[in-house]
């Protein structure tokens, strides 16, 4: 549907008459902060018919902790800690991100090792990211056990992330103008160790998942989401190439090197929760590739620019993307000359998702809510900040 | 009707083939580890409680409470209270607040003297009250010297009282 | 009124009847007494299977999943995990809603449990070790395992709760829709063995076991005894990660308990019946007192099957359950039934 009429939650009144009434036709549920399949805490309103989704409201910011006012008041390199905890199922990327715009803001460029570093630590993210939301997605769907063989995996993941960073999730690793602490030795044997075996799993996860024919039949035409639809909301990230709309940061506003890696876009078709599955399970394989070959290219040398301390970047402002693993991560940064930000803010692409999900929801089941509010691949630190 | 039978033969052969993934794994060990009877192998660069080091030639704290730490931390959770002047200058009181500390990492690479590291492998310093992890200087120096990857000079004999790392 | 002895009546009850009546004890005693004895064992039995599956599921879920599941209570590998479980259970507070209507509250669970239990009257353990061998055993089981959709709506209904009414209404579209097909499959080891009494079954098995001439029939059979015990992959009423949470979300302690404790008693019942009436009985090499070693050898081999689909499927969504019950299932098993008439009439 092109246009879409945007109604209004129900009034206290229109609630307690829905439930005065004898008939129960209409009727409001909460799935509400506390429920074992929204992935954080966010209250969603349904309007139901019976078992059809008519109309559903999110609501949000149970989780808010005024991360963008925290950054008005600490230094550059202290606010690196904060975006840690904004998705922090990537963390990493989220400190690319944020790491990425003040260079550009301050004018560094971090060295090639440096860079290299990045991106085989994001994509390594990227692929940790991923198999959290394939894990939680078959949770949801009924399905025990692919959460826990994903989870499996996200342990060696997060095993070579504390050999290089010292933390599981919340790294802060990124520093302004380069890295902190360079590879350990035997890290890039490890990872190369990890990414043997984590690529026959794949093929495990899809008898489980992409071959079984209950999955596909909770999956396929379930919560079409349209290109007129995603582009009018805004969404990106997997959300929006499943709608088949070939939209990349890395290739169509390419940042850090990733021009120099060779590397598919999955695409998907209709737009539906099995093509936001299938996207996603795609590019954990094109991950793999780019660490391949980072891990192949990486050069020698130093991994940190010469900055000083208390970064001052010039009088100016900034906005600066990034694809993180569920979008374009934005990260708009007012300087005013001074050692801390004037203004910080940081565009969320769970955000933005979550809110294309009146579009999806009616029409639905309301079994069907579940599964598709795992397909968007929210993280309601990010929703929230 | 063609389809229908199609789709009822896939679906019953998706099934056993979900099936035989699983069985196959019912006989592979299990991969988790029984805390407290075993325990993983930490990293050394695993972040865990502070400690501040000691010099090996004068068996002092190297840190001389510059204050260099508390002014980066993020959330303010280091508070430092100093005594002498130049060489001999010393913290009398040195208090991290682990309730606040986010483990980012910032105080130890600001440091200029190596004075205080978070790769101690002490992970095991839960309390059942805030207070408990309130740590001022006493804890934070408890078991003397710990041994940091850019200490000077480690020598043989304290390597080998090391706690065991990779 | 006094029931006849069946052809294979334990020695030891008739010098017991001979006892009480040398003694003046009245017949009607007895017989209460050993309904007594046997029912405590009946119950006792489904308690101690009942536990031993929770605990074996766990382990299997765990190891499917790479990991170890209860470990620690009782020492090797958590085998008391549900003794204490049970326990717990036990001492949890009685919570009954404010709105609720107690007496059907109460009821529920019991009726649940009773109807659970009414059919191991009928299930053939070993050569002699049967309840009663009525002879319309199958009958009598299926009919009587019906009456827990009554519990379930019972249950659902009286816990004044909008979404535990829904879901017990959906459990019983679900035990209902698949009904149908149960019983038609299973009318084709019946026409082949001539006759629904249980023992009678087992002993028309005696040179091929029913499962080859009836795989179709067995493995409609098998899906619809998944639904009908409400495991994953059909699972809609428990679903915890659904929005609707089910019928006997508003039960509390023990009544809970039952609760569990007759799904299992039930799962064990439709793996006693697929093994009668496919698997041969209790039929097996060796002498005859091994004969119920090899009942419940193949019950749980059933039951172990049962408990590896759940943790290798997901969950089918309601409408694709319905889709499935009456639009697959059910001609599937018309179809092996007029087969197997035709090929019964001919051959």
């Amino acid at each position: 549907m092109a246009t879409r009429v945007i109604t209004r939650p129900p009034t206290a009144d229109e609630l307690m008459a829905t439930r005065a009434s004898e008939t129960m036709e209409e009727m409001y549920v909460n799935m509400g902060p506390q429920h074992p399949s929204t992935h954080g805490v966010l209250r969603l309103l349904l309007k139901l018919d019976g078992e059809i989704v008519l109309d559903v409201w999110p609501y949000i910011g149970y989780l808010h902790r005024c991360h963008e006012k925290i950054g008005e008041n600490r230094e550059y390199i202290q606010i690196i800690p904060y975006t840690d905890r904004l998705d922090y199922l990537a963390s990493m990327y989220n400190n690319f991100g944020y790491v990425h715009a003040v260079e550009k803001l301050a004018g560094v460029t971090p060295p090639e090792r440096a860079e290299y570093m990045r991106v085989i630590l994001g994509e390594l993210q990227r692929i940790a990211s991923h198999l959290i939301w394939l894990g939680t997605f078959g949770l949801d769907l009924g399905n025990f056990t692919i959460f826990m063989w994903c989870f499996r995996e996200r342990e060696m993941v997060l095993d070579l992330f504390e050999q290089v960073s010292g933390q599981r999730l919340n790294y802060s690793f990124f520093r302004i103008g380069g890295m902190p602490m360079d590879f350990p030795e035997g890290w890039i044997g490890d990872c190369k160790a990890f990414l043997e075996w984590f690529k026959p799993r794949l093929k495990e996860y899809d008898r489980l998942s992409t071959d079984n024919i209950i999955w596909q039949k909770r999956t396929q035409g379930v919560g079409v989401l349209t290109q007129e639809d995603a582009r009018a909301y805004g969404v990106s990230g997997p959300m929006l190439r499943s709608t088949g709309i070939k939209w990349d940061l890395r290739r169509n506003d390419p940042y850090s090197i990733y021009d120099r890696f060779d590397f598919d876009i999955p695409v998907g078709e209709r737009g539906d929760v099995w093509d936001r599955f299938w996207v996603r399970r795609r590019e954990m394989e094109e991950s793999i590739k780019i660490v391949e070959q980072g891990l192949r290219d990486i050069p020698p040398g130093p991994i940190m620019a010469k900055v000083p301390t208390a970064i001052k970047p010039p009088v100016g402002h900034l906005y600066s993307r990034v694809e993180s693993p569920r979008g374009e991560l934005g990260e708009y940064i007012v300087s005013d000359g001074s050692k801390r930000p004037y203004r910080y803010k940081v565009r969320s692409p769970a955000y933005v998702n979550l809110s294309a999900i009146s579009a999806m929801l009616p029409g639905c089941l309301v079994a069907d809510a579940v599964a598709v509010l795992g397909s968007i691949d929210i993280v309601l630190g990010e929703v929230d900040r | 009707m063609v389809r229908y039978l199609s789709d009822i033969w896939f679906g019953f052969i998706s099934i056993l083939s979900s099936m035989a993934i699983t069985l196959r794994y019912l006989f592979t060990p299990a991969i988790t580890v029984q805390y407290p009877e075993e325990k993983r192998e930490m990293p050394l660069r695993a972040m865990n409680k502070h400690y501040l080091t000691v010099d090996l030639d004068t068996g002092k704290l190297k840190c001389t409470a510059c204050d260099l730490c508390a002014v980066i931390c993020p959330t303010k959770c280091i508070h430092i209270v100093g005594q002498g002047k130049g060489k001999v200058r010393h913290p009398v009181e040195f208090d991290i607040d682990h309730n606040l500390c986010m483990y980012c990492n910032l105080c130890v690479e600001v440091c200029p003297f190596d004075a205080i590291t978070m790769w101690t492998g002490n992970y095991e310093f839960g309390g059942f009250s805030r207070t408990d992890l309130f740590i001022d200087i006493r804890e934070l120096t408890a078991p003397g010297f710990v041994p940091s990857p850019m200490t000077p000079r480690l020598p043989a004999a304290k390597a080998a009282k090391a706690p065991a790392r990779k | 009124m006094i029931p006849v002895p069946s052809a294979h009546h334990v020695r030891a009850l008739d010098s017991l009847y001979a006892a009480s009546a040398a003694w003046g004890v009245p017949w009607p005693v007895v017989e209460l007494v050993e309904m007594l004895v046997v029912v405590s064992i009946v119950i006792g039995f489904i308690s101690v299977a009942a536990m031993f599956l929770i605990w074996w599921e766990r382990k299997i879920s765990a190891h499917i999943q790479a990991r170890y599941g209860p470990m620690r209570v009782g020492g090797w590998h958590g085998w008391a995990q549900s003794i204490a479980d049970g326990i717990k259970l036990l001492l949890k507070e009685d919570i009954i809603p404010r709105g609720a209507d107690r007496v059907v509250f109460i009821l529920a669970p019991m009726v649940v449990f009773a109807s659970a239990l009414a059919a191991y009257v009928a299930l053939p353990f070993g050569p002699g070790l049967i309840v009663r061998d009525l002879n319309i055993g199958i009958l009598y089981i299926i009919a009587i395992s019906s009456l827990t959709v009554l519990g379930i709506i019972m249950a659902g209904w009286s816990s004044n709760n909008k979404y535990a009414t829904l879901g017990a209404m959906r459990s019983a579209a679900q035990t209902i829709s698949y009904e149908v097909p149960l019983v038609v499959s299973l009318l084709g080891p019946i026409i082949l063995a001539g006759s629904l009494s249980m023992t009678k079954i087992v002993e028309a098995q005696r040179h091929l076991w029913f499962i080859v001439p009836q795989l179709v029939a067995f493995l409609t059979y098998f899906t619809c005894a998944v639904a009908e015990t409400n495991r994953l992959p059909f699972d809609i009423p428990e679903a915890e990660s659904e929005l609707v949470a089910g019928f006997h979300v508003e039960y509390s302690g023990m009544r809970f308990a039952i609760f569990f404790l007759a799904e299992y008693a039930n799962m064990f019942t439709v793996c006693a019946i697929a093994t009668t009436m496919f698997l041969g009985g209790w039929a097996g090499p060796g002498p005859e007192v091994l004969a119920p070693f090899w009942f419940l050898g193949k019950t749980f081999f059933l039951l172990f099957v049962m408990l590896w689909l759940r943790w290798s499927l997901a969950r089918v969504r309601v409408d694709q359950l319905m889709y499935l019950g009456w639009k697959v299932l059910l001609p599937i098993a018309f179809a092996n039934l007029v087969v197997t008439g035709v090929a019964v009439l001919v051959v």
